[in-house]
């Protein structure tokens, strides 16, 4: 799992630091935007590509968010954390994306490359390969699996699963960047790890 | 705690969100509850086989991604400077008496261009424009009458004297059948006042459309205790060119007894054998014999 440390306990002396590179951007500093940008885009599309499960939305979700940042950081008033307020765009973003994925379910997992069609999926797990063939194989075939696991959930339970479980977000944290309370975060939790464990009990 | 308590509450337990007192329970109930215990360290494999599947972006796809952000900040337009920022704006290299006009020329333009992309044109709009006549001349030059009407929309009850001066007019205008069945049909509920039923016995009677003159004839219906209406209906009985006209008479004077005398005539010359059918159905309705002592 991956500990997020600037999101669950930022330093004050950080703290006062993003402020001031806000506060810059804000201005129009262009110098402060990218240090903003630098800061959290990993995280940004992290969260895209393991809730999308897609390269390719993943990068469209991290540019519609970073674009949404820059047209709108005059509006940031610091009345929440700015991971917060990222995070409510990013997360924004990834539910509709689902929702839409939804519609047309049609969408093809297969990419057309030099070498011919290959599964967008296997390409991702093969670019960050271990050599180990054996290693490879497990992952490839559990991939899969929670790739199936995860379309069970509803776009709101896998943003909330994803959240919780790979970027180590409190269920506080995650109700106030979906807009709702802790509870219905909670709830939302316990309905999506039922779900997975359904899909995946065979295999873990 | 219960074992399904415990159940429930282990996904939380694991992520430490359960209150402390609720994970001291947890703890003590699974340490002397195999099956709970078991629970727990399944819950722990499931949730480290999912640790196994997550997926890290690639160094290539976050430097596309930051080229790609770079690329579509530098083209899209800043956000509106704050006050500031206003104020430095002003003192910079564009001035105010050069900007002004400017601005007002880029308005103009854009006006201006709206207008000829926007502007409604006159075949398929508000102007209905119609050919009269061409003359060309002897340099090729033509010359064209064009009648410009204009189209406006009234709305409004029968009551109201503009619609109804419409309606009126409409109705006798034989050379849109179409709209003149709108018109007879929406005035035909207004037939108790002599204005609108005199149009109704006009279209009857000289209408060429038998559409019209059908729809005329629904609207005289209630009237046929009318002698201008009883006359009318007698005329179109025996001289109306349409069967389905003469067939919708019959059956609006099968009730009136002085009509009997024009049904024997009609019988004896009536040359639809469907409308003969029905005259003479209607005749012995009437207790009626079909030839004349």
């Amino acid at each position: 799992m991956t500990a997020i440390l600037t999101l669950t306990a930022v330093p004050e002396r950080t703290a006062s630091l993003e402020t001031e590179i806000i506060r810059a951007a804000q201005s129009g500093d262009p110098e402060a935007f990218e240090r903003l940008v630098r800061t959290y885009d990993q995280s940004v599309l992290r969260i895209a590509l393991n809730v999308l499960r897609s390269p390719e939305d993943a990068r469209d979700v991290y540019q519609e968010a970073f674009l949404r940042v820059y047209r709108n950081l005059h509006t940031f008033r610091f009345d929440c954390s700015f991971h917060t307020w990222l995070y409510r765009i990013v997360t924004n973003i990834c539910l509709d994306h689902l929702r839409k994925r939804k519609v047309r379910r049609e969408e093809s997992s297969v990419l057309a490359t030099a070498d011919g069609l290959v599964d967008r999926m296997e390409r991702l797990e093969e670019e960050a390969a271990h050599a180990d063939p054996e290693r490879t194989m497990y992952n490839r075939q559990l991939g899969g699996r929670i790739t199936a696991a995860l379309d069970k959930l509803t776009p709101r339970e896998r943003v909330v699963f994803e959240l919780r479980h790979f970027q180590g977000l409190r269920l506080r944290g995650i109700g106030d960047v979906l807009g709702t309370s802790e509870e219905a975060a909670k709830n939302c939790l316990f309905r999506a790890t039922q779900k997975m464990r359904n899909v995946l009990g065979d295999l873990v | 705690m219960t074992c399904g308590q415990v159940k429930d509450a282990i996904p939380f337990y694991y992520y430490g969100e359960l209150p402390p007192e609720q994970e001291e329970e947890l703890e003590a109930h699974s340490a002397s509850c195999a099956p709970c215990n078991r629970e727990v360290e399944n819950y722990r494999k499931f949730a480290s086989s999912l640790d196994e599947a997550e997926l890290e972006p690639s160094l290539g796809l976050l430097s596309e991604c930051r080229e790609l952000l770079a690329q579509r900040v530098t083209e899209w337009e800043r956000p509106a400077p704050k006050a500031n920022w206003w104020e430095k704006y002003w003192q910079e290299k564009w001035k105010m008496d050069f900007r002004v006009p400017v601005a007002a020329l880029a308005l103009l333009t854009i006006g201006w261009f709206s207008a000829k992309i926007y502007a409604p044109q006159p075949s398929n709009a508000a102007i209905i424009s119609t050919v009269r006549s061409v003359e060309p001349d002897a340099s090729g030059h033509l010359t064209i009458a064009v009648d410009d009407v204009q189209r406006r929309i009234v709305s409004g009850s029968l009551n109201d004297d503009n619609v109804r001066r419409l309606l009126l007019t409409a109705a006798r205008d034989e050379s849109n059948p179409g709209v003149q069945v709108e018109c007879v049909d929406a005035l035909k509920k207004m037939a108790y006042s002599s204005d609108i039923r005199a149009t109704l016995l006009d279209a009857v009677q000289h209408d060429p459309s038998p559409s019209v003159r059908l729809k005329a004839i629904e609207g005289l219906k209630q009237f046929t205790t009318d002698s201008k209406v009883r006359n009318a209906l007698s005329n179109v009985l025996l001289s109306d060119s349409s069967p389905n006209v003469r067939m919708e008479v019959i059956d609006l004077l099968v009730h009136d007894g002085s009509m009997v005398g024009v049904m024997q005539n009609q019988v004896r010359r009536e040359d639809n054998s469907h409308v003969r059918v029905r005259l003479q159905k209607a005749l012995q309705q009437m207790n009626a014999s079909e030839g004349v002592f």
